[in-house]
């Protein structure tokens, strides 16, 4: 009799245990995909960087705007940093100058009407909000590096791309603003951008370098 | 008997705690490819211009200097090398590639204006040479 319930107990207590149990589990393993789904895909992205997609279409906007800009006809690139006034800096900046350089940058307004870079620029970034710097690298006679900057908006985030694009000078140049002279001729404590390579046509060649974000 | 039962019945939910884990597991995994993938394809972004740029920019460069400096062939040729020397310093500074321009006397013609140069691009995704043809351009930016 005893031995006979007993069975029977132990019967329904494993069903039991089994229902119970599979009940735990379903829920177990459904808590597991509902988190899966629900977790975030953590990127390099997601550190708020932008995506690279859109760094790299910006990218070629900005060294497409340098290519129209240089095949300009009046007021390409070459005529912009030959725009010099004549005391080692760049006629018409009243912007903020740089600390380490002894010349103002040009306000963004100003750098947009005087030349078809910063038309471009201003069209494509200034009025979507975002930010550019501009500058002129070039080696001076002593094939140091140097650099000018023609248009400052403030310190460059990581995430900003650059573009560039190389024009080259020549001595039978001159300067276009008021201030002019050919460029083999300017007195050696005038020039914005000294002569690199004496003895030949070339002036110097200038690194024009855009920094967008 | 009883505790065997018992015991049969728990594998249900140790297989269930497993099955869970390898789920997570595999979120984690399949984060971490896409991080890795997005991490190795981002590119420095440093002013890294196109072969075609760069052929723009020496064609316009040389097709000027070729302009004002182009008296006979070996000194049109030794005016290319000179552009060179700047050029090159000025460009290995600010792109991961070294662009070399070289000519020689016969590759140039003094009298229709024209040179043939052999412009060389080496970085790190391998090497490309090409030979370009420049012409004296008129309208130089005066």
């Amino acid at each position: 009799m005893s031995q006979a319930d007993s069975t029977v107990i132990s019967d329904s207590d494993r069903g039991q245990a089994y229902t119970l149990e599979g009940f735990i589990s379903a829920m177990i393993v459904l808590m597991a995909v509902l988190f899966a789904l629900q977790s975030a895909v953590i990127t390099p992205t997601t550190g708020g960087l932008s995506d690279q997609t859109v760094q790299a279409q910006v990218q070629q906007e900005t060294q497409d705007a340098l290519v129209v800009a240089a095949n300009n006809e009046s007021e390409n690139l070459s005529y912009m940093i030959r725009y010099w006034d004549g005391s080692g800096g760049f006629e018409d900046a009243s912007g903020p100058q740089l600390e380490d350089e002894g010349h103002p940058t040009y306000e963004v307004e100003t750098f947009e009407e005087k030349f078809a870079l910063g038309d471009i620029l201003d069209k494509r970034f200034s009025e979507n909000g975002q930010n550019y710097n501009v500058e002129a690298h070039y080696e001076d006679d002593d094939t140091e590096r140097d650099h000018k900057t023609l248009v400052y908006q403030g310190a460059p985030p990581s995430d900003s791309v650059t573009a560039s694009y190389a024009v080259t000078l020549y001595d039978e140049q001159s300067t276009t603003g008021n201030y002019s002279s050919t460029l083999q001729n300017i007195a050696p404590d005038d020039p914005t951008i000294p002569n690199r390579s004496t003895e030949s046509p070339v002036y110097n060649v200038v690194e024009i370098r855009v920094i967008v974000w | 008997m009883v505790s065997d039962d018992r015991t049969r019945g728990q594998v249900i939910l140790i297989g269930a705690l497993s099955l869970a884990f390898i789920i997570l597991g595999i979120v984690v995994v399949f984060n971490g490819v896409l991080y890795t993938e997005t991490h190795s394809s981002l590119t420095t972004g440093q002013g890294l211009s196109d072969v075609s740029v760069t052929d723009q920019e020496i064609e316009h460069g040389l097709g000027c200097m070729m302009k004002y400096g182009g008296k006979n062939e070996s000194s049109i040729d030794q005016n290319i090398s000179k552009f060179n020397t700047v050029y090159q310093n000025m460009t290995v500074q600010s792109e991961p590639s070294i662009i070399n321009i070289s000519s020689s006397p016969s590759s140039v013609d003094a009298g229709e204006k024209t040179a043939t140069v052999a412009i060389r691009y080496d970085s790190l995704d391998g090497t490309y040479s090409r030979n370009l043809t420049i012409n004296a351009t008129e309208d130089c930016p005066a």
